[in-house]
């Protein structure tokens, strides 16, 4: 087995997307289950305390996604094919990511 | 023309060809190569497409002028189901599949794909299930609810007969062929790419298939559990979608769309692979940002899976679910855009030659852009409740699948006609039928979305004179038969090259991808010899390939030992690893194939008995399928030692990544099955949970630490102490388990006719039995291969391909006590 750092091994290319698709999952899960169990919804009203949490979380998701980037595209290695790319596909989905909290911030919970 | 082969190349050719060439006659039935298979799939599924088309014309003979009864509503409900079913299942997707098999193994510098049986059996299991799909038609019994079946339209309450039972047997026995053609490209192009093939090395056209099969393999299974699941609703009168009974419709639009839209990505990525591959080749130039393309292929393949809802907007599901997807739906155009851009700066960079192919591919941007567009527009929530089952849909649709699928398809049928032909197209011909398409396909869908948003609702068989549709439909349906001359045109100039067209130079396009270093026409073992690659462009920065791989100077340039010999690489770095010894022309697929058509049958004629005959007969052909495989001892003969080992010496052979990426499809089923209980449990009104689980708690207990037991004893077997005794004893544990879990199963007395809870907990019963029997079986065989010399500690391979199948079954065998057990005691029923 050839043994590679994580950003020089094409699992890397996933990362971002991985952590956007959980990302989309947790976020749909929790604020249905929030508005289900009626958990800092604040009777409907906006912004809810639910709304600032989703949208916090989604900003600490796109910084951790953010950071990866970068330590992607600093990795030192023989061809920076891999790790660069990683790097690419980790910011668009620290972007992508930051544009899924935006509904749960600018939206009514329980709509 | 052609250069003529020296005499000691021809001896090698003929020397190949005995080897590598099909049996004559019905011979030619046995068939595994790459080659013969992908042609296969592609001029079947051409066949399809002209069967949807002329049902297309149909449709709009009726839909021509207001109030026509050409055609009853009957009839035209079943037509228009058709049509799309034809176009989706039977065209589109199998078409590309051939493409990719046809293709991949030329481009990675490959003889063939890694389970070229499992190719054979997919295109037998597509031709069967089209036959019998489309044979509904014929018998005027074809299915009428649609090509996405809801439910309840498709229950055995509004659809009786057997036309939806045709559609969810058929397709369900055609995803067969999907999911094994994904399976076989993923680990081809991850383990057979010609040495030196780096992952950055790789054709684009390469890394667009990866992301297909990939997106197959996660794709297609909760469409084969809803099929399944609807068809036992239908059948057996189970419970999962209809409401009494706790079930939910819903349920139904969620499997389907989860599998619904990434198919349109499944269909558009390949298309786009092949726009990635002539473009550059006729700007003359590489592409500009491979990277980036590589991203766009990355992105698209992972949020593609998170806009299904988006399918979904009217059915009054939360507004803020509704926004999510509907970012996540406009999130989609940004790697969409990034490649248009990519192929815009690579043509503006290059000197482009506006050869037939391109123009093909001008087609392509334009059209594609146009229903991408329109595509953003149906991303827009209230935007789409005005325009949902409307013919704007209809239009956007076409748009994007005709764009992004066929045109890039004849662009490529005409870049890689001559590398079948060994002759070129008629340009001038060429050029008429796509003039005549192109204007024709827009006259129809263009006007469509005029007739949508005037309020022209889709699926109506006829519409009143006088709403201001009238004069659009008839446009319409005089723009399809404009289409369909063109559509005829391109098929008269394919046919008539092969008489007509001049002789093709080698290289006629100046292309860089390998395949063009196989002297035209096509033969049946690719490469003479297999080269080493050290360039993305190798017939670009490594032009003598052109001569050297037929005058046999690279690698595996002969015959040893009879057998049909690719080289194994290293997934990231492409070194080479291994060499893989791939299995001669078989009957084994096409009978294989035959049985599961029969156990299809007799599953729609309801004889539950012959269904059970040919269950067994299927089953029994695999077992022989599995016995005589490649690594017979005459054809890898031990004492032969190689500068690098056979693959069946090593431990991490194409079996094992074969065995791992079928088992994350697997994995994908039993995910969407969890997900069928999760959701229905909290959303469906009249789901019921019963206080006491009807399932023994000891039972499964006792059942899953003899499995557990069984594991353990195994493992002691993959480690090293292989023998008959040894793995006896793990065959008879796992029984002991099977017959354990069976009778916890019948002591439970499930009635899935009244509640979908029972429904759902005897179908997660029936996927445990099946794979813990299945894992017993094939331990079983093991002893007996063991016996006879296929197996042993010196020869552990067939025992490592089979462990990540027991892993498997002993993880969703605990995960379903987790789900289907204990949660519901911590927060709904007891246990």
């Amino acid at each position: 087995m050839i043994r590679r750092r994580f950003w020089q091994h094409p699992a890397s290319l996933l990362l971002g997307p991985v952590v956007w698709a959980v990302w989309f999952v947790v976020l749909y899960a929790v604020l249905s289950l929030a508005c289900q169990q009626g958990w800092l919804v604040n009777g409907g009203d906006h912004p809810a305390v639910i709304n600032l949490l989703l949208a916090g979380a989604g900003l600490l998701v796109a910084l951790g996604l953010v950071t990866a980037a970068l330590a992607a595209w600093r990795t030192p290695s023989q061809s920076d094919f891999i790790p660069r790319t990683s790097a690419m596909v980790s910011a668009c989905s620290a972007v992508a990511s930051l544009l899924l909290a935006v509904p749960g911030l600018i939206m009514a919970p329980c709509l | 023309m052609s250069q003529a082969p020296s005499a000691e190349q021809q001896a090698r050719h003929d020397r190949f060809e005995r080897v590598w060439g099909n049996r004559p006659g019905w011979g030619a039935l046995s068939a595994v190569n790459h080659t013969t298979v992908g042609l296969r799939f592609l001029v079947t599924g051409l066949a399809f497409f002209l069967v949807g088309g002329l049902l297309a014309m149909l449709i709009r003979t009726q839909l021509a002028l207001p109030e026509q009864e050409i055609i009853g509503a009957d009839l035209y409900n079943q037509l228009f189901t058709m049509h799309g079913t034809v176009m989706m299942f039977l065209f589109a997707i199998p078409v590309l599949e051939g493409a990719a098999m046809y293709l991949i193994p030329k481009m990675i510098g490959a003889r063939d794909l890694v389970f070229p049986r499992l190719s054979a059996l997919g295109y037998f299991c597509y031709l069967f299930g089209g036959l019998i799909i489309l044979s509904s038609l014929f018998l005027q019994i074809a299915p009428s609810s649609g090509w996405f079946m809801y439910t309840p339209l498709s229950s055995s309450e509004f659809s009786p007969g057997m036309g939806s039972d045709f559609w969810l047997l058929g397709i369900t026995f055609v995803e067969i062929s999907a999911i094994s053609a994904g399976v076989e490209l993923v680990v081809s192009i991850l383990r057979s790419r010609a040495p030196g093939m780096s992952l950055q090395r790789m054709p684009l056209f390469a890394w667009y298939i990866l992301a297909m099969a990939l997106m197959i393999i996660f794709g297609f299974p909760p469409l084969i559990l809803g099929s399944v699941l609807l068809e036992l609703e239908r059948a057996a009168g189970w419970v999962f979608f209809a409401v009494e009974g706790g079930g939910d419709p819903l349920l139904w639009q969620h499997l389907f769309w989860l599998f619904g839209h990434p198919e349109v990505y499944i269909i558009f990525l390949p298309a786009a692979g092949i726009v990635s591959t002539l473009i550059p080749v006729f700007a003359g130039r590489p592409i500009i940002g491979y990277r980036w393309v590589v991203l766009a292929i990355i992105m698209m393949g992972f949020v593609s899976f998170g806009l299904w809802v988006h399918h979904m907007f009217t059915v009054g599901i939360p507004q803020m679910a509704q926004a999510f997807f509907s970012v996540a739906s406009m999130l989609v155009a940004v790697p969409t855009a990034i490649q248009i851009f990519v192929w815009l700066a690579t043509l503006w960079a290059g000197k482009v030659r506006f050869h037939l192919p391109m123009l093909w591919v001008m087609g392509f941007l334009i059209v594609f852009v146009c229903g991408g567009l329109t595509g953003v527009m149906l991303a827009l929530v209230p935007f789409n409740w005005q325009l949902h089952d409307t013919h704007f849909v209809v239009a956007h649709m076409h748009y994007v699948l005709v764009g992004g699928m066929l045109f890039p398809l004849v662009a490529g049928l005409y870049y890689w006609l001559p590398h079948v032909s060994g002759r070129m197209p008629s340009d001038s011909m060429g050029r008429w039928g796509f003039w005549l398409f192109f204007i024709g396909f827009n006259m129809t869908f263009l006007l469509m979305h005029l007739t949508g948003l005037l309020g022209m609702p889709r699926r109506v068989y006829t519409y009143e004179a006088g709403l201001g549709w009238d004069w659009l439909n008839l446009l319409s349906s005089v723009g399809g038969f404009v289409m369909a001359v063109g559509v005829a045109t391109v098929i008269l100039d394919i046919v008539l090259h092969f008489r007509f067209g001049r002789r093709a130079a080698p290289n006629p396009w100046q292309a860089d991808t390998l395949e063009w270093a196989i002297p035209m026409p096509v033969n049946a073992y690719n490469f003479a010899s297999i080269p080493e690659i050290r360039s993305r462009h190798p017939l670009w920065d490594q032009p003598e390939l052109m001569q050297s791989i037929p005058a046999g100077e690279h690698r595996l340039s002969r015959i040893e030992d009879g057998r049909r010999d690719t080289i194994g690489s290293d997934a990231i770095s492409g070194e080479a690893r291994e060499v893989m010894h791939l299995p001669s022309n078989a009957w084994e697929p096409l009978v294989t194939a035959a049985l599961l058509a029969g156990l299809c049958l007799s599953l729609l004629l309801k004889t539950y008995t012959l269904a059970v005959v040919f269950a067994v007969l299927a089953l029994v052909a695999c077992l022989r399928w599995s016995w005589v495989n490649g690594l017979h001892p005459r054809m890898a003969p031990r004492d032969r030692s190689g500068e690098l080992p056979l693959h069946s010496r090593t431990t991490d052979g194409p079996g094992r990544w074969g065995m791992i990426v079928t088992l994350m499809a697997d994995g994908t089923l039993f995910a969407s099955l969890l997900f069928g209980w999760l959701y229905l449990w909290p959303v469906a009104p009249d789901w019921q949970m019963p206080e006491q689980s009807p399932l023994s708690v000891w039972g499964l207990l006792g059942s899953g630490l003899v499995l557990a037991g069984a594991l353990g004893l195994w493992w002691r077997q993959v480690q090293g102490a292989v023998s008959v005794g040894g793995l006896g004893l793990v065959t008879g544990v796992g029984l002991v388990h099977c017959i354990a879990l069976g009778l916890t199963a019948f002591d439970a007395g499930l009635a899935p006719g009244n509640s979908a809870h029972d429904s759902i907990l005897a179908v997660v019963l029936a996927y445990l039995i099946f794979h813990s029997g299945l894992t017993v079986l094939l331990t079983g065989l093991q002893v007996f291969r063991v016996r006879h010399g296929y197996t042993s500690r010196a020869l552990p391979y067939e025992l490592r391909v089979l462990h990540p199948l027991w892993g498997y079954t002993v993880a969703v065998y605990w995960i379903s006590v987790a789900v289907f057990l204990a949660l519901p005691a911590a927060f709904g029923g007891g246990a």
